[in-house]
């Protein structure tokens, strides 16, 4: 499927031009452009309600931008519902973890293989040997992907009754599963202790290689992108507006990025 | 737990099938005439909580106006079932001449039924589905009344409050218990399928689905239609077993029976489904004596018509309260499952 | 042009029990987030209440519309013990099904007690009769009915924007977890609104015997719908709102069934449904901004 297209596209995976949101007055994001190249690890940061998240939204279409333009492998994808955003290869996690509700973590797995459909109605009603066939190797597929994330042990447990650094890894895993060329990770370090951080960072090293990806990691704790320097570049965001790009030791120096965090904290 | 080998699992269906055609045989030849339409009854209960529990279970769109496409099913499917006589000489309906001059048998009537309750449920869903939580169980009261209300006040195509009657006896053990493995078994078997996780998936997190490629409106029109598909088929079993349908009887209050059917069983449980058909239909049929007045040792009691409405009404408090989860949870039964517990117990 | 007018005035009296109604409604939704299906049924026990007191124990009227207002907030509390307060939190659904059932549950009950036949519900000598303007009747039972109305709806937006227990529940309509670590008693003001509400519910149930005359036990049926659509109307959690949601909905139904062809009558139940799909579609927030207001 969209593997093929890999190869003759040049120009960067994903493209923001000009994007803007607002909610009632609120401007939530204010002339977003960004960039990304296809492989790279992008990170996004900035202040609390500085609109990281809302960019999300707009990439996947969960809400409508009022102008611009989100171009992703040369399609425009600008105000495409969730599903069909999904579909063309973006996957994304939440910051707040979403666990369905009773449901064990295979099952859940299983549910987002939904994309890949194997078989069809007819196969389930009459039970034929490809439905067995593909079901079971859902399952397999399923279980593998836990053992990556190191909880293949935990497959028959209810999701919401996991502790929350393996609800994230459950989280990120279930992103995987619909096999994406982009992952857009929201804040998948916040709530975690140290060691469980660097445990992450270690995995999402490990899947951008493994699976090909190219990655926009959203944080607003600085620190998990500057000490750990795994992003090939960042973008800084503060009020809705992009007020700066480079890498990481760029942006060190910058003054403009204190201020956005200090003025913040202080306000 | 494992997928079995698909040809194993085709080769076990004649067996099964075969065992429960016996079975039902035998009850429809010994059954004495009370307690085979107590069986049928719990058929029919059987098909209208299994495919409720389709959209309110697992969709989490939770409809009380299934008994509007009853009405709707059941009027389409009678209009062709009734006699012409009947239709023409008694109650003079004001229909064209290709409905008031034919009669067809049972078969087409179900499908007829049942495609048009799937169309007037996929009608009303389409407006009601850009709506969430209470708002969209607000508009299916009102689809269920509106039907109702339509039904009454319009003499000339239904005989309004008067309803219709002279049906033929079409409803059987074949048809009731037939239909009534098929619903249950479509709703098992897409449960294991992408297309059931996909309905699950929606009730649960809606967004969350929705980020998973699946198409929320499909899917919810999907469980729409089968749901009032079957649930139509149910309400024209149901006319025709006892023989006449007055508009009224398909108000909130039968809505309410089979919402309390799948709750008691556990929302989300096919088997919970099941279980909870079997239970209030025995709790109506028991209590139904009572409701119309007996007699004790020559003293007679007076009736208390709506004894069984107020007492599911404390039960189904009741069960909310002490086990929201309802008797199966969203689990399902079955005989490994059973044979692992029994084990377990006794390890220990 | 005077039938649009008289009809309009008949209007007021529909519409004026709706607005009640539908003020409680939205302060149990808007509040607590409870969309109380049993509303209606208190409703009812408060005319039964106020008829008891008028027919069989002879007392006057005033005194029995007080018993009215009474028995419908004894009941209302009833719901609020058995129906509410044991599953609160647990889900908007399960909410739902238990005061859906609460709903039916008192309906049967009342209705095994009492038949479902109507029974005479006699007004005071003092508003019976109308004054004649023009070709219009203007009845006395409609200015009462009016005058109440008003009154009432004063009174309540009054507690709701200007009393303490007004900016608790106002508190609570935001956020109740924040409201509770803020130092609101969340209990206290709970059974304030199911009081507040069941008395309006009582208000409206005097208000139907006097308009109608006439009371019985599934009246509480179609109402308490009509009025959940009054406060969609006016926004849900919006008290004045609501209020005028339902003049406008009692009015515009009334108007409605006055200029439909005889042979259609029954299909009145239509318009609020109509009137909800519009709504719903065009304007889902209502006309007035949510929460308690």
């Amino acid at each position: 499927m969209p593997g093929d297209n890999n190869q003759r596209e040049t120009g960067p995976i994903l493209k923001i031009e000009g994007l803007n949101k607002s909610f009632g007055g609120l401007q939530a994001v204010l002339d977003f452009s960004l960039s990304l190249e296809t492989g790279e690890l992008k990170g996004l940061i900035g202040p609390n309600g500085a609109g990281k998240t809302t960019v999300f939204h707009l990439i996947t279409g969960f809400h409508k931008p009022n102008s611009g333009r989100v171009v992703f492998k040369g399609i425009n994808i600008t105000a495409q519902s969730p599903n069909r955003v999904t579909k063309l290869g973006i996957a994304r996690t939440f910051q707040k973890i979403r666990m369905l509700e009773n449901i064990k973590v295979i099952d859940a797995m299983k549910t987002a293989f939904y994309l890949q459909k194997p078989y069809n109605v007819l196969d389930v009603l009459f039970q034929t040997p490809k439905y067995g066939r593909e079901e079971r190797q859902l399952e397999e597929k399923a279980l593998e992907f836990l053992t990556f994330f190191g909880i293949a042990h935990l497959a028959n447990d209810l999701g919401s009754d996991l502790p929350y650094g393996l609800q994230r890894r459950v989280g990120i895993a279930r992103a995987l599963a619909l096999s994406p060329e982009l992952l857009l990770l929201d804040e998948p370090t916040s709530g975690l202790n140290t060691v469980e951080t660097d445990e992450l960072v270690e995995i999402i090293l490990e899947i951008k290689d493994k699976f090909g990806l190219s990655i926009i990691l959203v944080e607003h704790d600085m620190r998990v992108i500057m000490d750990k320097g795994i992003c090939d570049s960042i973008v800084v965001m503060h009020q809705g507006a992009v007020i700066t790009e480079g890498t990481c030791e760029e942006l060190q120096e910058d003054e403009r990025v204190i201020e956005a965090y200090l003025g913040a904290g202080v306000a | 737990m494992r997928v079995r080998e698909g040809f194993t699992a085709v080769a076990r269906y004649p067996i099964g099938i075969g065992l429960v055609v016996l079975v039902l045989f035998l009850l429809d030849r010994s059954l004495p005439g009370f307690w085979l339409t107590l069986f049928l009854l719990f058929g029919i209960n059987t098909i209208l909580a299994v495919s409720l529990n389709i959209t309110n279970g697992w969709a989490n769109l939770f409809s009380i106006g299934h008994g509007g496409i009853m009405l709707a099913g059941g009027y389409a499917a009678a209009l062709f079932t009734l006699p012409v006589f009947f239709k023409v000489d008694i109650i003079g309906l004001h229909l064209p001449g290709w409905i008031l001059n034919v009669q067809i048998p049972f078969l087409p009537a179900l499908l007829l039924g049942g495609v048009v309750g799937s169309i007037v449920g996929i009608l009303l869903a389409l407006p009601a589905l850009r709506l969430r939580g209470i708002y969209f169980i607000l508009v299916t009261l009102g689809f269920n009344l509106i039907m109702v209300s339509i039904a009454e006040n319009l003499p000339n195509y239904t005989n309004g409050a008067m309803g219709l009657r002279q049906f033929p006896l079409y409803t059987n053990v074949w048809w009731v218990w037939g239909i009534a493995f098929l619903v249950i078994y479509i709703a098992l078997r897409l449960r294991k399928s992408y297309i059931g996780r996909a309905f699950i998936a929606i009730g649960r997190d809606q967004e969350l689905a929705e980020h998973m490629g699946i198409n929320l409106l499909k899917y919810k029109i999907y469980a729409f239609g089968l749901s009032t598909f079957f649930t139509a088929i149910g309400g024209i079993l149901w006319v025709h077993l006892i023989l006449n349908l007055f508009p009224n009887a398909f108000s909130l209050a039968l809505v309410f029976h089979v919402v309390t059917m799948i709750v008691i069983g556990g929302m989300g449980s096919v088997s919970g489904a099941v279980i909870g058909a079997a239970i209030i239909t025995g709790f109506t049929e028991v209590l139904a004596p009572i409701e119309e007045g007996f007699q004790v040792f020559g003293v007679q009691v007076p009736h208390l018509f709506g004894l069984t409405t107020l007492l599911l009404a404390v039960v189904l408090i009741l069960i909310l309260i002490l086990r929201p989860q309802g008797i199966m949870g969203e689990g399902e039964f079955s005989l490994q499952g059973l044979r692992k517990r029994l084990s377990r117990s006794k390890a220990e | 042009m005077t039938y649009f007018i008289q009809q309009m005035l008949n209007g007021v009296c529909w519409g004026s029990i709706l607005a009640m109604l539908g003020a409680g409604y939205t302060m149990t939704f808007g509040i607590i987030g409870l969309v109380n299906f049993a509303h209606g049924e208190i409703f009812m026990a408060g005319a039964f209440a106020a008829y008891f007191a008028l027919h069989v124990a002879g007392l006057p009227f005033g005194v029995a519309a007080v018993l009215g207002i009474l028995g419908a907030i004894a009941i209302g509390l009833l719901v609020e013990r058995i129906a509410f307060r044991p599953v609160r939190g647990s889900g908007m659904i399960t909410l739902f099904i238990t005061s859906f059932a609460a709903s039916i549950g008192i309906r049967t009950l009342f209705v095994m007690l009492f038949t479902d036949r109507a029974k005479p519900f006699s007004m005071p000598a003092f508003l019976k009769g109308a004054y004649l303007i023009g070709d219009l009747f203007i009845f006395k039972k409609t200015i009462a009915v009016v005058i109440v109305l008003v009154v009432v709806g004063a009174l309540l937006m009054y507690l709701v924007k200007k009393t303490k227990t007004g900016i608790a529940m106002r508190a609570m309509s935001y956020d109740s977890e924040t409201a509770q670590s803020m130092g609101i008693n969340t209990e206290k003001i709970i059974i304030i609104t199911f009081i507040i509400a069941s008395a309006l519910a009582g208000v409206a149930a005097i208000m139907w015997g006097v308009s109608y005359g006439r009371i019985r036990s599934s009246m509480g049926m179609m109402p308490v719908v009509d009025a959940f659509i009054a406060s969609v109307i006016g926004g849900l959690g919006n008290v004045f709102g609501a209020i005028v949601g339902g003049l406008i909905l009692g009015i515009g139904e009334t108007l409605f069934v006055a200029y439909l062809p005889p042979e259609l009558i029954g299909l009145r139940t239509l318009f609020v449904w109509i009137v909800l799909f519009i709504i719903i579609i065009v304007k889902p927030s209502g006309l007035f901004r949510a929460n308690v207001k």
